[in-house]
């Protein structure tokens, strides 16, 4: 956070570390995570409509496109660090947890966090 | 308690919805009687045929809304609760809505469709709840990759171990290292069917033409007790001590063998459930349609 020129990497209240539109692509954050989660990507493509996806195959679709090639304008933009920010921007919370059918994904504060590695160790 | 399953989310609630749903229609279903034997032709019929085909519709958008990943309406896990408990109730509501009358048309194919895919669905109901937990018990907390990574390794001091061995120690274990086989088609993965081989030449049953025999190597016992065999034969110190390490080596194999088959086997099982439950659904949306257009047709 201290090597970001912008200042564009920052901690939300909640703890979650985020990156806003203000980066312009230096990779200094990319080096020096210690989590290895930082990764330097072109702007992700459009979604499709769910119904263009399904009964016509438009676009990615769900997930990433594998082997996706950025159009021009995209790599003209260039790379710029990307990294989960837990869906801090979608106000309902992270996406994954939302879309967990089974409930196996569920987002907890750190003092949970240590309740759970507490129960685990015993 | 951090996870809650979808069969008790929010304390059962749609176990309750649908328990409700059932005494309205056994209730319903209750009051038909007089001149108009009970069937899918008296008012209570249709209102329990209209119960029955919303319910399928409805649970059929499940799949657009767990891909509507911005959606705010519900959570997934509600949703695939409310799926659960809504599509067993659907079973009894189906069959008070025809009564128990079944024959060779189109209606009874509707009927038998959606009893497939109730079935398939609680198959995979059974999987979700059960199988993520022997997953991870499984794999240890590594990953695929991390398995295979593993293997590799083994398999590469396996070969350099084989190489230092007699030639007929050597080639068998550098034949089985070859020839092991995992994955394969639906059935060996579901199964877990090991079809993996390895060379053996006996010396006291040595072939006329003198050329080693491809024999099965199922979960690596054969190759083990192979070299096992070899043991009290060897001439040196040094040659027990390879193959007493061979052994060692070969067994570990065995063990990260047998979790990335199980890995593959569980894995096929979390998928296989969905290529039948959603394309009977298609199937059963379409035998619906036709069912309530015959219905109206020959009113």
């Amino acid at each position: 956070m201290k090597d970001c020129p912008p200042n564009a990497i920052r901690r939300s209240a909640n703890g979650e570390v985020f990156i806003d539109d203000t980066c312009i692509g230096c990779g200094n954050c990319q080096v020096n995570c210690p989590y290895g989660v930082i990764r330097m990507t072109y702007e992700a493509p459009g979604k499709p409509g769910l119904w263009s996806w399904l009964l016509f195959g438009a676009g990615p679709g769900v997930g990433e496109e594998r082997n996706y090639e950025p159009t021009a304008a995209q790599k003209a933009k260039g790379k710029k660090a990307t990294k989960c920010d837990a869906c801090g921007s979608l106000g309902t919370g992270p996406a994954c947890v939302q879309a967990c059918p089974t409930g196996a994904a569920v987002r907890i504060g750190p003092d949970q966090f240590l309740d759970l590695a507490d129960q685990r160790r015993r | 308690m951090i996870h809650e399953d979808i069969l008790r989310f929010r304390r059962a609630r749609y176990a309750w919805w649908a328990l409700c749903l059932v005494a309205m229609s056994v209730a319903i279903y209750a009051t038909q009687g007089g001149r108009q034997r009970p069937g899918g032709g008296t008012w209570q019929g249709y209102v329990l045929g209209t119960l029955g085909a919303l319910l399928i519709v409805w649970l059929a958008l499940l799949g657009i809304r767990k891909r509507s990943y911005r959606s705010t309406l519900g959570s997934v896990q509600g949703w695939t609760s409310a799926h659960v408990w809504l599509g067993l109730a659907l079973v009894l509501i189906a069959t008070l809505h025809c009564a128990g009358l079944f024959g060779w048309n189109v209606h009874t194919l509707a009927y038998g469709l959606m009893c497939l895919v109730i079935a398939s669905g609680i198959v995979g109901l059974y999987v979700y709840l059960s199988m993520p937990r022997q997953l991870a018990a499984n794999s240890g907390g590594l990953s695929r990759a991390a398995l295979f990574a593993e293997l590799f390794g083994l398999d590469r001091q396996g070969r350099e171990l084989a190489r230092a061995c007699d030639p007929v120690v050597g080639n068998a274990v550098r034949s089985s290292i070859e020839r092991t086989s995992l994955g394969g088609g639906v059935l060996r993965q579901l199964l877990a069917i090991d079809r993996s081989l390895f060379m053996r030449t006996d010396p006291q049953q040595a072939q006329p033409s003198g050329a080693a025999l491809v024999v099965g190597n199922t979960d690596q016992r054969a190759v083990i007790d192979y070299v096992a065999r070899r043991v009290p034969q060897a001439a040196k110190r040094a040659e027990a001590a390879n193959l007493q390490a061979l052994i060692v080596l070969l067994s570990r194999r065995q063990a990260v063998l047998r979790r990335i088959r199980r890995d593959i086997q569980l894995q096929a099982w979390l998928q296989l459930w969905l290529y039948v439950h959603v394309p009977l659904t298609f199937a059963l949306i379409v035998a619906l349609i036709v069912h309530i257009l015959t219905t109206f047709m020959y009113w």
